[in-house]
C-alpha cells in the first residue's frame, strides 16, 4: 500500500483528516501546536508519523480521538472524517462510543496507562463489555483470548495478574490487546515501542504487523524512530513545529527525501556498519542539523525550519511554504526543495 | 606500548535486596558479576546491553560511585578498590562522569558560571579571574555563548543543558569520561551535534570515554571497541567494527538484527529471540542467555561459558566460539590476551559464578 498522500485515492481512506487546527493555551499566549494538518490513512494501511519532542505528532493522535484536555488545549478548525463521518461534530456520548470501539489508541507509557488496581483482565474486558454488551464470563473470556493473541505465556493465569506483576514488555502487550479487544479499523500506537528495549522492541512491531495483517486493521504510527518508520510503514508524514513538512510512500521518502529537514535527519544518524569515528584514517564528524528546534511561542517568521537549514533564501522568512506534489507522490512544504540524486 | 589507563578484573557490585518484617536480606541483585576489561588511553569502548544488564551499574562502579563487592579497578595503575573517600578525591579529577539527564544532574539554583566554576573551587584550582578564563574558554569550547555563564540551566534547551553537563565533566582535563547514554534524552536532531563535540573533545584532549548506550548504531559510530552485557556480565568483546562484522554470541546477533534499520529496501530480518532477559535476583543455571537462545545446548544448562578470546580482541562468552579459541585452556583471570594488536587487551577468564 502506498497511499497516504493526499492523491486520488481508489479506496475511500478509512481516517481522512483536513486541515486539523490544535491551539494550546501557554503563559505565553495560544500557540497552534497543530497547524493545519490533513492526511489520510487507507482500510488496513499505515502510516508513520515521525517528528522529534513539540513536533505535534502526539497531540495530532490526541486530537483525531478527541482526547486534548480542554483547557489548554482546543480544536480549533478542521475535519477528522472517519469512515465518511467527522469526528469533530459527534456528541461527546457518540464519540465514546467511536473511542475504543473502532479507534483505538496504545501509549507509549504502558505503566501510566494502565489502572495499577485492576487486574489485567478487568481493564481488557471493560471495552467488551461496555461496547460489545458482553457479559462478565464472556468478557473474561475475550480477555484469555486477547492475551493468547499478544503472545503471553499462560494467559488463563495471567489474566488476573496486576499490572506490577508484569515486565514492561509484557505490559505493553496488554496495552495491545486491550486496544484490539473490540476489533477497531484504526490503531493509533503512539510511541508504543519507546521505552522498551530493542529486543522486545522487535517483537512488538512483529506482533502488531502480525495483527495487523490479520484484522486488515489500519495503523497510525506515531514515532521519532526513522528506523522504525522504514521496517512498518506504508506512507509517511514528517512533521516540524505543528506542521507537516513532508508526506510521501516511505519507499520515495527514503529514497530521496524532499524537504531539508527530513533530508538533515536521515543524515544525521549513523548506518548500522558505520565505524566512523573510531576507526583511524576515517574520523568523520556526523552531519548534525544546526541549531535547536524552536519552541512554539517563538517561530520564526515564514518557514518554521529555515534558520537550521541551508537551502534556505530570504523567501523562505517572508512567505511560509504549503504543502504541495513534488514528485510521484510526494508532497512537501519547501521553497526549495532538495532535488533527487 | 603503554599500560591500558583502565584495567578491571573479576569486578562484582551485588545488593542485598531486603523485604519482609524485619528487614531480613532475602536475596542478591548480581548486577555486576565478574566483568573484566581493560580500556586503552585515547580509546573508546562501547557498553551495550538492554535495561537491567549492569552497564549503568558497572560505570558508576568504575568511578567508585558505587560501592564494588569483588574485584580489582585499576586507573593508571593505581588501585581503586580499597580507597577512602578522602583518599580518593584527588584521583576524582581525572576520572569524570556525564549522566543522561542534564537537566537532573545540573543544580537549578546556580548559574553557569557558578556551575562550571565549581570544580575548580572543590579542588582548590584557579582562583579569581583565571577562573573566570577557564569558564569563558569551556563555553568556548562547547559552541555556547559566553553570556550563557550569567545564566540558569532551565533557561536552555536539552541539547545546550548536554552541553553545559559535559563542559562541568571535562573542566579539570580528567583522563577519563564515563558517559551513561549521554544522548538518548536529547532530539534526534540534536544527538549528532552532541556526538561530534564528544569526538571532537577526545580527539583534541586525548580523552579516554566509556560510552554506555542502547543505541547500537550510536555506540559503533563512536567506539573504537564494544562490550557486549548480559545479565551482569560480559557476553562479547570486540574491535568495534568486528564485532558489528561478524558477531559471535547468539545475544549479540539477535541484538543487532533487531537494531531497526532506516531503509525500507531492506526489511527487516530480525531474528526474534524468545521471552526477556531474565532477573538478575534468579539468574538462570550455566550460560544466563541459554533459556532464550536458538542454539542452545545440553551443556549450556550447566555450564557458564567463559569468554573465548577469538583472535584480534575479540572474544565471546559461548561454547560455539569454543572451537576457534586461540587457547586451549580459557586464560586466568588477570593476564592479557597478548593476541590482541594495538595493545587493547582483551581479557580471557574462567568463569567464577558462586
Amino acid at each position: 500500500m502506498t497511499g497516504a498522500a493526499p492523491s486520488s485515492e481508489p479506496v475511500a481512506p478509512l481516517l481522512d483528516v483536513r486541515g486539523l487546527t490544535t491551539q494550546l493555551t501557554l503563559e505565553r499566549g495560544p500557540v497552534r501546536a497543530v497547524d493545519g494538518v490533513s492526511f489520510c490513512v487507507p482500510p488496513g494501511g499505515t502510516l508513520g508519523v515521525v517528528g522529534e519532542s513539540g513536533c505535534g505528532k502526539s497531540l495530532t493522535a490526541l486530537s483525531v480521538m478527541r482526547l486534548i484536555p480542554q483547557p489548554p488545549g482546543r480544536i480549533i478548525a478542521g475535519e477528522v472524517r472517519f469512515r465518511g463521518e467527522d469526528l469533530l461534530r459527534l456528541p461527546e456520548p457518540e464519540m465514546r462510543r467511536v473511542r475504543g470501539r473502532h479507534v483505538a489508541m496504545v501509549f507509549q507509557e504502558p505503566m501510566t496507562s494502565l489502572n495499577p488496581v485492576f487486574t489485567v483482565g478487568e481493564q481488557i474486558g471493560e471495552g467488551v463489555r461496555l461496547h460489545l454488551k458482553a457479559s462478565r464470563a464472556q468478557a473474561r473470556e475475550r480477555a484469555v483470548e486477547m492475551l493468547r493473541q499478544v503472545g503471553i505465556p499462560a494467559p488463563g493465569e495471567r489474566v488476573d495478574a496486576y499490572p506490577h506483576q508484569l515486565s514492561g514488555g509484557m505490559r505493553q502487550r496488554v496495552m495491545i490487546a486491550m486496544a484490539l479487544a473490540c476489533d477497531p479499523a484504526l490503531l493509533i500506537a503512539d510511541e508504543p515501542t519507546t521505552a522498551l528495549d530493542v529486543t522486545i522492541q522487535a517483537q512488538i512491531l512483529e506482533l502488531l504487523k502480525r495483527l495487523q495483517a490479520e484484522r486488515h486493521m489500519a495503523v497510525m504510527l506515531i514515532t521519532h524512530d526513522l528506523g522504525v518508520v522504514a521496517g512498518s510503514c506504508d506512507a509517511v508524514v514528517v512533521m516540524y513545529a505543528g506542521r507537516i513538512v513532508e508526506q510521501a510512500p516511505v519507499r520515495e521518502l527514503f529514497a530521496r527525501p524532499a524537504h531539508p529537514y527530513t533530508a538533515g535527519l536521515m543524515r544525521s544518524i549513523p548506518s548500522l556498519h558505520d565505524a566512523g569515528a573510531a576507526v583511524e584514517g576515517e574520523r568523520r564528524r556526523l552531519k548534525a542539523i544546526p541549531g535547536m528546534v524552536p519552541s512554539l511561542g517563538a517561530l520564526p517568521s515564514g518557514c518554521a525550519f529555515r534558520d537550521r537549514c541551508d537551502r534556505a533564501t530570504e523567501l523562505c522568512a517572508r512567505v511560509t511554504p504549503a504543502l504541495e506534489p513534488k514528485r510521484g507522490g510526494q508532497w512537501a512544504a519547501c521553497h526549495h526543495p532538495v532535488p533527487a540524486p | 606500548m603503554s599500560e591500558p589507563l583502565v584495567q578491571v578484573r573479576d569486578l562484582k557490585v551485588h545488593f542485598p535486596v531486603r523485604g519482609g518484617l524485619f528487614g531480613r536480606t532475602r536475596g542478591t541483585v548480581r548486577a555486576v558479576d565478574g566483568v573484566s576489561f581493560d580500556v586503552a588511553r585515547g580509546e573508546t569502548l562501547g557498553l551495550v546491553g538492554e535495561s537491567g544488564c549492569g552497564k549503568s551499574t558497572l560505570g558508576r562502579a568504575l568511578l567508585r560511585l558505587l560501592e564494588p563487592t569483588a574485584g580489582s579497578i585499576r586507573i593508571d595503575g593505581r588501585e581503586l578498590t580499597g580507597l577512602s573517600q578522602r583518599q580518593l578525591r584527588p584521583l576524582r579529577r581525572r576520572m569524570q562522569l556525564v549522566f543522561q539527564d542534564p537537566y537532573a544532574s545540573l543544580n537549578p539554583r546556580m548559574t553557569v558560571g557558578d556551575i562550571l566554576g565549581e570544580p575548580f573551587a572543590i579542588h582548590g584550582l584557579a582562583r579569581g579571574a583565571a577562573r573566570e578564563e577557564e569558564v569563558l574558554a569551556l563555553l568556548d569550547a562547547m559552541g555556547l555563548p559566553r553570556e550563557a555563564r550569567h545564566r540558569y540551566p532551565h533557561e536552555f534547551s536539552g541539547g545546550q543543558r548536554q552541553r553545559i553537563g559535559i563542559a562541568r565533566a571535562i573542566a579539570l582535563r580528567p583522563d577519563l569520561v564515563v558517559a551513561d547514554e549521554p544522548i538518548s534524552a536529547l532530539d534526534v536532531s540534536i544527538q549528532a551535534q552532541i556526538v561530534n563535540l564528544l569526538v571532537d573533545l577526545q580527539r583534541e584532549r586525548g580523552l579516554t570515554y566509556v560510552f554506555i548506550a542502547h543505541d547500537l548504531k550510536i555506540v559503533e559510530y563512536v567506539s573504537t571497541r564494544v562490550a557486549v552485557m548480559y545479565l551482569g556480565r560480559i557476553v562479547e568483546v570486540a574491535p568495534s567494527r568486528a564485532l558489528y562484522a561478524v558477531p559471535r554470541h547468539p545475544y549479540t546477533q539477535a541484538l543487532l538484527s533487531a537494531v531497526p534499520v532506516p531503509d525500507p529496501e531492506r526489511p527487516p530480518t530480525r531474528q526474534l529471540l524468545p521471552g526477556e532477559p531474565p532477573s538478575p535476583l534468579s539468574p538462570p543455571s550455566g550460560c544466563a542467555f541459554h533459556p532464550r537462545c536458538p542454539y542452545v545446548m545440553e551443556r549450556c544448562r550447566r555450564e557458564a561459558p567463559p569468554l573465548y578470546p577469538l583472535g584480534g580482541g575479540h572474544a565471546a562468552a559461548c561454547f560455539l566460539a569454543e572451537g576457534d579459541s586461540q587457547r586451549s585452556e580459557p586464560a586466568a583471570a588477570g593476564t592479557v590476551d597478548a593476541a590482541s594488536p594495538g595493545g587493547a587487551g582483551v581479557l580471557a577468564q574462567p568463569p567464577s559464578r558462586g
